[in-house]
């Protein structure tokens, strides 16, 4: 009877403790049920252990006790060797990339900013568990967990945790939320995939939306662009939503402002985009974007076509004082020029920071009914002004474009100027602060600071032609060139071996009959055979 | 060693005839040839990766199978107590029997390189990453069958053995991929122990020492708990 009960109490005594242990893990956090189980299960156990202390003590002294407690310990020892081993060969491992295209090993620009991370960083993946986009990301993010220990990743469904994915604002599937120090950076489904040369290639940019993420946050900078409303352009709610979405995805703050009605700047502005104007600035306006230059605040103006814009004389005037004019002509390129419209002129590169990319990956960028821009002069007060995008030599710049686009006399002759920019060396100063920061020395060519970008077309990055080719990525270029800084780190995506087979009717009946069927069948006979033989003997 | 040697040599040989390790031959290469056959088909991608991915659930099913018989039957026919009064030690014993059943297992691997092969043949699959492929899958395999060694020497009977060890890996199996889905600290915990979460990274094409580790550290853990087993059991009361 004894027994009886010391073995009850022993065993329910047990299961108490199971219960408390397996109820904390559950619920993730001590709950008063669970501390008084435990508590309870102990008091059993020892209760149990004191009831048939006797044989407890008897059991203890055998040497059978003894030698199976040295087994079981040496058991434990060669386990905890063993777990050791490997807890250390974490700590010291090597990895190997064996694809051919390095699909898993991540770029030198990347292993360089994750080497000079000197703080924690936080990401919050918020993926659905049927998302096609979560392979790809976390592939990715695992090669950099495992590069730098201040990475950490964590996976959140937002339909089976949907407070979590409201507590930080996630509203669709894809977005990766990393966090260091107070300061956020959200990187979009958006920024994660581009176009590549044809429509059905996309190409996945994760390494280069995460890097460029992970210097955002660590760095000081977070550009504020304002579009400017009010003369007839597109608007960033409505046909060129493209590029609000873009711009918020790479992390700058995008906003609208009607100047003429504010009467003055936003204090923080970084950037001013003129989108597509029809009409002309007023002497306001005017005057104050001229203050704003010359405090070096950075401008981009894309040009609406001739035949929907008005003659605009203090918009003219405004870029003429960064010696850039404009010309109230269409630009007819029969030799480059987008399916035979030679309105709709692709222009060639000159190359420069903005331009090196598409030149690299063939991308090309179209203007359908472009006007011409003209450089003034070269260089003026310590800037320079120069092209970035033109068209052929053939081309012309029809003036009298409502009769028609054949070259007439008086006409301007190619090659034309479809896209300028003005720019300066940075100064000593400049260099020096760039110079301090480690991880500016990463980026390429900084050696400009710029100040305008102008276009001679507005419809190429008005959402129905954005997605073409190289337009967005064109526009984005200019943007990230103009605000300088670390967005122009430009990570190639790893392109996968091509493995594609073709198989005729005849292969398929081959290959599955002959893997499904007679290679088993084989085995089956030379088995059969085998045993057959043995039989025999 | 030479001991390790000959009962490796007595197993191997009494595998080649009996029709165990054939059916489990055939059923392999049946299932895995439909598996290649079917996505190469379908997806005309020169690519053993879908392959690999799924044969590591049927080795769960194939592992109990070849080993389950290896030391149950000894301790049921009788035979252990001849086998272990020869001058052999356990280590040796234990050692020859898990190598030939992962010969049988290298022997259904090399018959399987008709596939990438064919692969080859047809278009270009990308040589690296299917032997990293090949390489995870093998100590897939082999782990498997450590812990079917090991439920082989805990009972008499081989059923008995079989079911255990299915059991166990299956086990194993769930606990990766509820590793997966759970977080927090015990999703960590269980992510340690995921088997087939470290066998990923080989069918991507990444050869990481941390994973060839963990799949050594565990085939010596359950070899070492089969050789303890096997002492304890025919030495023991």
């Amino acid at each position: 009877m004894h027994r009886l009960l010391s073995g009850a109490l022993l065993a329910l005594g047990v299961i108490l403790l199971l219960s408390a242990l397996g109820g904390y893990v559950a619920l993730g956090v001590l709950a008063q049920w669970v501390r008084i189980m435990a508590v309870a299960g102990a008091v059993l156990v020892l209760g149990g252990l004191a009831a048939s202390w006797r044989q407890v003590v008897a059991m203890v002294s055998s040497t059978r006790f003894q030698k199976g407690t040295a087994s079981t310990l040496f058991t434990v020892a060669v386990v905890g060797i063993l777990v050791l081993i490997n807890v250390l060969g974490a700590r010291f491992h090597h990895r190997a990339d064996m694809t051919r295209a390095g699909e898993f090993t991540l770029s030198e620009q990347t292993r360089d900013v994750l080497d000079l991370l000197d703080r924690d960083i936080q990401v919050t993946a918020f993926f659905a568990a049927d998302s096609a986009m979560r392979g790809d990301v976390s592939v990715l993010l695992r090669e950099y967990e495992i590069h730098s220990r201040h990475i950490r990743v964590e996976y959140v469904d937002p339909e089976r945790n949907p407070s979590k994915a409201k507590e930080y604002g996630i509203t669709r599937s894809g977005t990766i939320v990393m966090e260091t120090g107070g300061r956020r950076h959200d990187v979009t489904p958006l920024s994660l995939y581009q176009i590549g040369q044809s429509a059905e290639e996309i190409q996945f940019r994760g390494e280069q939306a995460l890097t460029r993420g992970i210097m955002e946050l660590t760095m000081q900078v977070g550009a504020n662009i304002y579009f400017l409303t009010g003369h007839g352009g597109p608007s960033i709610y409505e046909r060129i939503q493209g590029l609000r979405s873009y711009l918020t995805g790479e992390g700058y703050n995008v906003g609208e402002i009607n100047l003429a009605r504010e009467g003055a700047l936003p204090e923080d502005a970084d950037l001013i985009i003129l989108p597509g104007p029809r009409r002309d600035l007023d002497a306001l306006e005017k005057q104050l974007l001229q203050e704003f230059l010359e405090e070096e605040g950075r401008l981009m103006v894309m040009l609406a076509s001739v035949a929907q814009a008005s003659p605009q004389p203090n918009l003219k005037a405004l870029l003429e004082s960064v010696g850039i004019g404009v010309n109230d002509d269409v630009v007819v390129d029969p030799t480059r020029s987008y399916f035979m419209d030679p309105t709709s002129p692709v222009p060639r590169y000159e190359d420069h920071p903005i331009t090196r990319r598409l030149i690299d990956e063939q991308l090309a960028v179209v203007f359908p009914y472009a006007r011409s821009l003209e450089i003034l002069e070269s260089e003026f007060n310590g800037w320079n002004v120069r092209r970035i995008l033109a068209s052929s030599r053939d081309a012309w710049g029809r003036l009298n474009w409502e009769e028609g686009i054949d070259r007439e006399d008086g006409d301007l002759e190619g090659p034309l100027n479809l896209g300028t920019i003005v720019y300066r060396q940075l100064d000593e100063e400049e260099k020096e602060e760039r110079a301090q920061d480690p991880l500016m020395g990463l980026l390429e060519d900084r050696h400009e600071r710029g100040l305008v970008v102008v276009l001679g077309n507005m419809d190429f990055a008005t959402d129905d032609l954005l997605g073409f080719q190289g337009n967005l990525d064109f526009f984005m270029g200019s943007v990230d060139w103009l605000l300088g800084e670390k967005q122009l780190i430009s990570i190639r995506p790893k392109m996968p071996a091509f493995t594609r087979v073709f198989l005729t009717g005849q292969d398929v009946r081959m290959i599955f009959y002959g893997t499904v069927v007679a290679l088993p069948l084989v085995v089956l006979v030379a088995g059969g055979f085998i045993w057959f033989r043995r039989r025999r003997l | 060693m030479r001991n390790a040697f000959f009962i490796w040599k007595r197993e191997v040989l009494a595998y080649l005839q009996t029709p165990t390790a054939y059916a489990a031959m055939a059923v392999f290469l049946v299932i895995g040839g439909y598996f290649f056959s079917v996505f190469l088909i379908n997806t005309q991608q020169a690519d053993m990766r879908p392959f690999f991915g799924n044969m590591g659930l049927i080795m769960l099913f194939i592992s109990p199978v070849l080993t389950m018989r290896l030391l149950a039957e000894e301790t049921s026919q009788g035979t252990d107590e001849i086998l272990f009064t020869q001058p052999i030690t356990y280590t040796q014993a234990v050692l020859g029997k898990y190598l030939a059943a992962v010969t049988v297992f290298l022997i259904m691997l090399l018959i399987s390189g008709v596939y990438p092969i064919i692969l080859e043949y047809y278009g270009n699959p990308e040589w690296g990453v299917v032997m990293t492929g090949y390489l995870g899958f093998l100590l897939l395999g082999s782990t498997f069958l450590a812990v079917g060694l090991f439920t082989s020497s805990l009972t008499d009977s081989q059923m008995v053995a079989g079911i255990i060890g299915f059991a166990v890996l299956l086990l194993l199996w769930v606990v990766s991929w509820a590793a997966d889905t759970i977080g927090g600290t015990v999703g960590s915990i269980l992510r340690v122990m995921a088997v087939t979460e470290y066998y990923q990274d080989f069918r991507r094409g990444i050869i990481d020492t941390r994973n060839v580790l963990f799949y050594l550290s565990f085939i010596v853990g359950f070899l070492f708990l089969t050789g303890r087993m096997v002492e304890k059991r025919t030495w023991g009361s």
